[in-house]
Parts: structure tokens; C-alpha cells; sequence
């Protein structure tokens, strides 16, 4: 089970590590559950910089506003639920650290919506 | 290797105009909705369901070659933001 924690506006957090995928570097991160982003992680640009993540891909996005922007993507390992795996990560201009469906596709989600309650994922197989 | 001082606009615009010079009339209507990773240096391209898919097996085939990813039919790949549903461009 992977857990985390309601926290700064009830927003749900999981906290993650992150490293380039063949070099040593990583960073500890919050990152917000949001049901609204289809990709799987979204990180801030200024952590793939200096992460040294290599740039895969940029894509066009739609945001809440309606609008159309542009991000870079980038490869990166996570380490999620017990081993590492790689990841492609989504980082807009704008910033933000977000997990999105597809990360969380297979998984159960429950969240205890008061202040410091448990968000908890259970795989589902 | 493809420079990496082009933004994220950059890439995309050129990715969408190979997809549309080169690639379109081949490959609609059939893969309305699918993904497309194309690689600007070769014009390379992946297609699937999934997009990290189709960039990484591209990726593997054409390293170091910086692509744009788009959806066949779409003007985007993807949503950030609840509320709202994409729907083809025709």
C-alpha cells in the first residue's frame, strides 16, 4: 500500500523520489493527487534542470481555463510502491508537482478528507 | 541530435507541421485519437493507443532525437484541470 497524507488545503500529498535514470542524482518531492490530469506525474521545470533529466518530448495540453499550452516531458525513475520504475514526467511552465490517473490507473484510492488524514492506494490485482 | 534550445512550442509546431505535410493523408481517418510521437531530426514516427508507449519505443529506435507528441485528430494530447472532455477536432 502506498500512503500519504491531506495536508496545505486539503489537497491530497504523496510524497516521492525521484532520480535521473542512469545518473545519481534524485530530489524528495509533494506531490498533489489530481483526478483532473490524465498524464502521470507533473514536475516543476526547474527540478528536470537540475535533475539533469533528459527532454523526450514537448506536447500540447489543455488547461482548466480552457486554454492550450505547451510542456516538455521527461524521463525520469520513480520509486513507486516498492521498486523503481520509469516514468515519463510532464513539467508545464507554470509549475506544479502533480500525480495523474495514469499513475494511479490500477489502483484503489481512498482519502480521508480532514486535516492530516490518510490518503491510502491499494492495487487492485 | 535535434537541439534542445527549441521551446516546447517550437517543438510541437514543427512536429504538427511534418505530421500535417508529410504523414495526415496517410494516416486519417483510421487512427482518429490515437497517439503519435514524431521525432523532428528524422521525421520518424510511433503510433499507440498510449503515448509514453509510442515515445518510448521511438525514443529506443531514434535516441537522442527530440520529439513532438500529439494526438491523431486533436489539437492536444493531453488535460491538466477537471471539467473538461476533449473531443475530436471534426
Amino acid at each position: 500500500m502506498i500512503t500519504g497524507e491531506v495536508f496545505y488545503r486539503c489537497e491530497a500529498i504523496l510524497r516521492l523520489t525521484v532520480k535521473h535514470p542512469s545518473e545519481s542524482a534524485k530530489a524528495d518531492l509533494e506531490a498533489v493527487i489530481d483526478s483532473g490530469f490524465s498524464d502521470a506525474l507533473l514536475i516543476e521545470e526547474s527540478l528536470a534542470v537540475s535533475l539533469n533529466l533528459p527532454v523526450l518530448q514537448a506536447v500540447p495540453y489543455r488547461l482548466g481555463d480552457g486554454s492550450r499550452t505547451f510542456m516538455n516531458r521527461y524521463l525520469l525513475t520513480l520509486f513507486w510502491n516498492g521498486k523503481d520504475q520509469s516514468v515519463i514526467a510532464t513539467a508545464p511552465v507554470g509549475g506544479g508537482t502533480l500525480v495523474g490517473m495514469k499513475l494511479l490507473y490500477g489502483y484503489s484510492l481512498t482519502i480521508d478528507v480532514v486535516d492530516g488524514g490518510a490518503v491510502r492506494l491499494l492495487r487492485m490485482d | 541530435m535535434t537541439p534542445t534550445k527549441l521551446s516546447a512550442r517550437e517543438i510541437v509546431e514543427r512536429g504538427e507541421a511534418i505530421y500535417r505535410d508529410t504523414l495526415r493523408d496517410q494516416l486519417e481517418p483510421g487512427n482518429i485519437g490515437k497517439h503519435i510521437a514524431i521525432a523532428l531530426e528524422s521525421g520518424d514516427y510511433e503510433i499507440d493507443d498510449d503515448g509514453d508507449d509510442a515515445c518510448l519505443r521511438l525514443w529506443a529506435r531514434r535516441p537522442g532525437q527530440v520529439q513532438a507528441g500529439l494526438r491523431i485528430g486533436y489539437d492536444v494530447a493531453g488535460s491538466i484541470g477537471a471539467g473538461s472532455r476533449e473531443l475530436p477536432n471534426r
